[in-house]
């Protein structure tokens, strides 16, 4: 269906625009000048003829709608400008950093992949097992416990006390941590999903006639609820795919990762303008290739939709 | 089952190698790390410069004086001035920093940098012999020497890629926004003495304080102090704590009401508990007046509180205590809105406790916590506003006192005019010797107490953790030199 | 025949009242001053005066989390009117549209979804300045998107009823229809899901409050408290431990009146919805999945 996916395409690209145009008037729109801000940050005077010079500097004495054009013009030619604070070019910012946010992001979805059938089946069959229970104390910890109340926690133990580990470690092993709070923050909503989609299953008549033929309780809802609970976790799984691009600026700070987490705050607090308009930007279009993804993994799971 | 041996190759990566600890360079963990290896880059050159890797041609010394560092001394010359560089200077990769290289440096620092062009303008350099360079700079400049200290002036060479410093140490690996390794510069004076360090950018306070206690930093600079107490449990830990530079005060706008009346704005002075403030801030001293105590010039007697004092000027002012507590005025409440900024986590801290302080005399006082405080103090839009700031930055009291308290000043936020002080200032100009100068700015000192438009509150206190290793490191007043030629590991 | 759930079956809504009672109460009412401070007992412990201690400033710890509560149901409150009313008009409306001006809405309704609400967030509250109102809005600006998909699908799904129909040839008026037969059904699966995020707004306020970029750090919201006491959490464990432990009773609170979150559910007909409940859930997440999205001192200690 060419046509449909033309279409799909352009819808794609008409709200990445809006969403560019958004950007632009929502970060315009904060108070404070990023000149201002970088001068009293570093003890200068904030004088006028200072602040204009850095605003000739970084383009901003010209008419907002003419920036947004000229930016935008870039922006799609694949200059996206320098960074206010870093002077670096942020596209090589971002090239850098999103690797670190993926690792720490898609790792901690995939540990907690793997706890979830175990778990989701466990409690499904028994809603008052032990594994249910462990499964509702894990979503309420998640979604109560500050990640990086939980990240110093376990830094202690690990780094002071156990001395096992580094707190500032190089190479892969840093990523550990932080991929197992991201895990334990991920499993809750995910193992829920699951297991509501098996709980609804088990209920279901073909499934009570399967049994009464003598079918083993875990193989028949395995093999008739599973398809059915994996189309509803793969739904939950791209939600979480959904805040990884900045959703794991906690862990990032606390364990130092260089991920595009931390990259954000800092510039929210500088007012890095090109920046928050890039992010914002490639956010939204993380959010629908994601949506795109999910719509594909739907079609191929779910057999009324062919 | 596949996953379980995922699982378990998972938990081996855990593992990691300590390294040699005799051979490992001093780990220095902080909350800054320079963005650029190029000091011409925003404020590249003053992170540098606490890095150990750029200098100026003057610095500021310990007790805080202008000195003269890669220059030997400068000198006035009618509208210019000339420059003369001390002799067998070297760059990082070895070059000769002569007034060639003087002058490539200058003219690249203006060109980049507006942060530069707003010290000097686009200035007008003649070479005029190896170690003279004559500089007219395009508007006049009144302290020559502490512009030449400012940051954006730090001296390098520029090759096209790099460049080259001239500071105690240089750079080997930059990882932007982690970490930068250094070796000692071998062009820098007794090279063999100082040991490699690598400073890592750690953002928060609490890992900066994990990272000291599992043994990986050797300096952990401006420790939160809230992880004290427990840092001090360890005896393999030093921790040494140094009152700064900087110092955190209160300005009252003395064109709004109620801080038009002299009377309510001694009262304020009075009436708040310094003790308590330092308290809430976990550490610091009284203020004695503009100065930290580390100024060779800084007034000696704290503030004083005095509530009841505090209490008796208010009354005189009219401002009679209502059965609440609340004073009033013809119908008006005595209240005012104190604006504070979130770049100083501390003020916001002892806000409330000032407001506190505040309404146990009658007050009524609202906080609002602006992010961008200079804009709402250069249009006067404030009543009150908490301020912390570097009370000396060229080393000279005059600055801060032309700055602020001068009537015609664009920076007197209080809008204070005074014609003793101003006049006070005019002599001021005149004088020249250091003990003298001091005495000069004790006199205009308590011309501005008299008037109160400002209220020193405190000078903070900062901390730097050490291990066994950086046990001998010395803190500076100040963090723009983290890192000095006097650094020296203990094996 | 499709039928849908009951959108509240075994759930125990007497507790809701009863949290919104308590919400209110706490609002009005608390033992101390939440900002009174007292130097004098810093880091004092559970007393009788002070059942759950004061903090670094002396202030009461408890006063402090029941003002909280109040700002977290205030801001609560406007977060679900704000989806509930957005969602619905918009949704309605593009399902009784056709055309260009139904593409409109929708495109609307999904960019809201796909902005980063976090971010989009943060940016209104420093416009606005921080308090329980500004966050609230700024919170539902970024959250009525999914509101509107779900409607819309669920409206067009009621339309083709053979009952509506049925009704429509009758020569029942198209806003009638609406309100007599879509309506009631629309807002019955709205309430419900947005019950079962009740849990996350709550959350996603915490998260704004604890980066609280340029608001005032000092006031009682439980976010903030985190992020104030975030220092003292192996000295004084106690003092992070409650305002976490009040968001984690909330929300376990919400999930026993109003049922559990379930994620995205797959209803057993609609395509359509399901991408919509879908889409509702990536924007959700998106907005913070726990109380603390970041936490870091962005504030310089440089001159």
């Amino acid at each position: 269906m060419p046509r449909a996916a033309i279409a799909e395409g352009l819808r794609a690209l008409l709200l990445l625009w809006l969403a560019s145009l958004a950007a632009f008037a929502v970060v315009r729109a904060m108070p404070a000048d990023p000149a201002v801000l970088s001068l009293v940050a570093f003890g200068q005077a904030a004088d006028p003829d200072t602040v204009a010079a850095l605003h000739r500097e970084w383009g901003l004495d010209q008419a907002l709608p003419l920036q947004y054009a000229a930016w935008l013009g870039d922006f799609l030619t694949g200059d996206w400008r320098r960074s206010f604070k870093t002077g670096a070019p942020i596209l090589d910012e971002f090239a850098k950093r999103l690797p670190v946010s993926l690792i720490v992001g898609f790792g901690g979805l995939f540990v907690a992949l793997l706890a979830v059938g175990p778990l989701a089946r466990g409690a499904a069959k028994r809603p008052n097992g032990w594994a249910a229970r462990v499964l509702d104390a894990a979503t309420l910890g998640a979604q109560a416990i500050p990640a990086f109340w939980l990240g110093c926690l376990l830094l202690w133990f690990f780094a002071v006390e156990l001395r096992v580990i580094d707190v500032l470690g190089e190479g892969p092993a840093r990523y550990v941590l932080p991929i197992l709070i991201v895990a334990f923050t991920g499993l809750g909503p995910l193992a829920q999903v699951y297991r509501a989609g098996l709980a609804e299953v088990s209920r279901a008549d073909y499934f009570r006639t399967a049994l009464a033929k003598g079918a083993d309780p875990d193989t028949a809802l395995e093999a008739q609820g599973g398809r059915y609970a994996r189309l509803g976790l793969s739904a939950a799984l791209t939600a979480e795919a959904g805040w990884v691009v900045g959703g794991t600026a906690v862990v990032e700070v606390v364990f130092g990762l260089p991920g595009l987490g931390t990259f954000l705050v800092d510039s929210i607090a500088m007012r890095d303008y090109f920046v928050l308009q890039a992010y914002i930007v490639v956010a939204a279009a993380w959010m629908l290739a994601i949506a795109f993804v999910a719509a594909g993994a739907r079609h191929l799971l779910d057999p009324r939709l062919r | 089952m596949q996953f379980r041996i995922l699982a378990a190759a998972a938990a081996l990566a855990l593992t990691a190698v300590p390294a040699d600890a005799q051979t490992r360079p001093l780990v220095v963990g902080q909350g800054f790390l320079t963005d650029s290896l190029d000091p011409a880059q925003g404020v590249a050159g003053w992170a540098l410069q606490s890095h150990g890797v750029a200098e100026t041609l003057f610095t500021v010394d310990r007790e805080g004086r202008i000195v003269p560092n890669l220059a030997e001394s400068v000198r006035r010359d009618g509208e210019s001035f000339i420059i003369r560089l001390k002799p067998d200077l070297k760059f990082a990769d070895g070059s000769l920093l002569d007034a060639t290289a003087l002058k490539a440096s200058l003219d690249r620092a203006t060109k980049e940098n507006p942060r530069a062009r707003g010290q000097i303008g686009t200035p007008a350099l003649d070479v005029l012999n190896a170690r003279e360079l004559r500089l007219r700079p395009e508007r006049p400049v009144a302290a020559i020497e502490s512009v030449l200290a400012e940051f954006p002036l730090a001296i390098h060479k520029f090759d096209g890629t790099n460049a080259s410093m001239t500071g105690p140490f240089r750079a080997v690996e930059f990882k932007r926004g982690e970490s930068l390794r250094l070796e000692p510069n071998p062009f820098y004076r007794d090279v063999a003495s100082r040991p490699a360090v690598t400073i890592r950018r750690i953002g928060d306070a609490q890992t900066l304080a994990l990272g000291l206690e599992s043994g990986e930093v050797d300096i952990a600079f401006n420790l939160a102090p809230e992880t004290l107490p427990r840092l001090k449990r360890r005896p393999e830990l030093t921790i040494k704590s140094t009152p700064v530079a900087y110092q955190y005060m209160a300005l009252l706008n003395t064109q709004r009401a109620p801080f038009d009346d002299v009377k309510v704005r001694q009262a304020v002075d009075l009436a708040i508990d310094r003790s308590m403030l330092i308290a809430a801030a976990n550490g610091g001293e009284t203020a004695t007046g503009m100065f930290p105590r580390v100024f060779p010039f800084a007034s000696e007697s704290p503030r004083k509180h005095d509530a009841r004092e505090a209490e008796k000027l208010l009354d005189d002012a009219g401002w009679k205590a209502g059965a609440n507590g609340q004073r009033m005025k013809d119908g008006r409440a005595l209240e005012f809105t104190l604006t504070t900024y979130p770049q100083r986590p501390d003020l916001v801290t002892i806000a409330p406790v000032i407001r506190a302080s505040l309404e146990r005399i009658g007050f009524r006082v609202r906080i609002e916590v602006t992010e961008a405080i200079s804009p709402q103090l250069q249009a006067k839009r404030y009543d009150a506003a908490l301020w912390a700031m570097h009370a000396a930055p060229g080393g000279d009291g005059a600055f801060v006192f032309e700055q602020y308290l001068r009537s015609t000043s664009a920076t007197n936020f209080m809008s204070f005019a005074s014609a003793p002080v101003d006049a006070a200032l005019d002599r001021l100009r005149e004088i020249d010797a250091a003990p003298a100068r001091a005495a000069a700015l004790k006199g205009i000192e308590q011309l501005v107490f008299a008037q109160a438009p400002v209220v020193y509150l405190m000078t903070p206190v900062w901390h730097v953790g050490l291990s066994k290793r950086a046990a001998s490191y010395v803190p500076y007043p100040s963090d723009y030199y983290v890192l000095r030629a006097d650094l020296r590991a203990s094996p | 025949m499709s039928h849908h759930a009951p959108a509240i079956v075994e759930r125990r809504l007497w507790v809701l009242p009863a949290l919104a009672g308590t919400a209110l109460i706490c609002a009005v009412w608390q033992p101390y001053a939440p900002d009174a401070i007292d130097m004098l007992n810093r880091h004092g412990a559970p007393t009788l005066a002070h059942w759950l201690g004061t903090d670094h400033l002396g202030r009461d710890v408890l006063a402090r989390l029941m003002a909280g509560m109040g700002r977290t149901f205030l801001a609560l409150g406007i977060v679900a009117t704000m989806c509930v009313m957005l969602g619905l008009a918009v949704g309605l409306a593009a399902a009784s549209t056709s055309g260009i001006l139904r593409g409109a809405l929708l495109r609307v309704a999904e960019f809201a979804s796909v902005m980063p609400t976090l971010v989009v967030a943060i940016a209104i509250v420093s416009l606005l300045g921080f308090d329980a109102v500004t966050a609230g809005i700024a919170l539902g600006l970024g959250a009525w998107g999914p509101y509107a998909l779900l409607a819309d699908g669920l409206a067009r799904r009621a339309l083709s009823e053979p009952y509506v129909q049925a009704a429509r040839a009758l020569g029942g008026t198209k806003s009638r229809l609406m309100f007599r037969h879509v309506l009631p059904a629309v807002l019955d699966t709205q309430l419900a899901y947005l019950g079962a995020k009740l849990g996350r707004i709550v959350i996603a306020y915490a998260a704004l409050a604890f980066l609280g970029l340029g608001a005032d750090s000092s006031r009682p919201d439980w976010g903030a408290m985190l992020f104030e006491y975030r220092l003292y959490m192996f000295d004084h464990p106690a003092l992070m431990l409650w305002p976490g432990f009040a968001v984690v009773v909330t929300c376990a609170a919400l999930r026993t009146a109003l049922g559990q979150d379930r994620g995205a559910r797959v209803p057993a007909s609609s395509g359509d919805t399901a991408a919509a409940l879908e889409c509702a859930d990536l924007h959700v997440h998106g907005a913070a999945d726990n109380p603390v999205a970041t936490g870091v001192e962005t504030a310089r200690r440089t001159g």
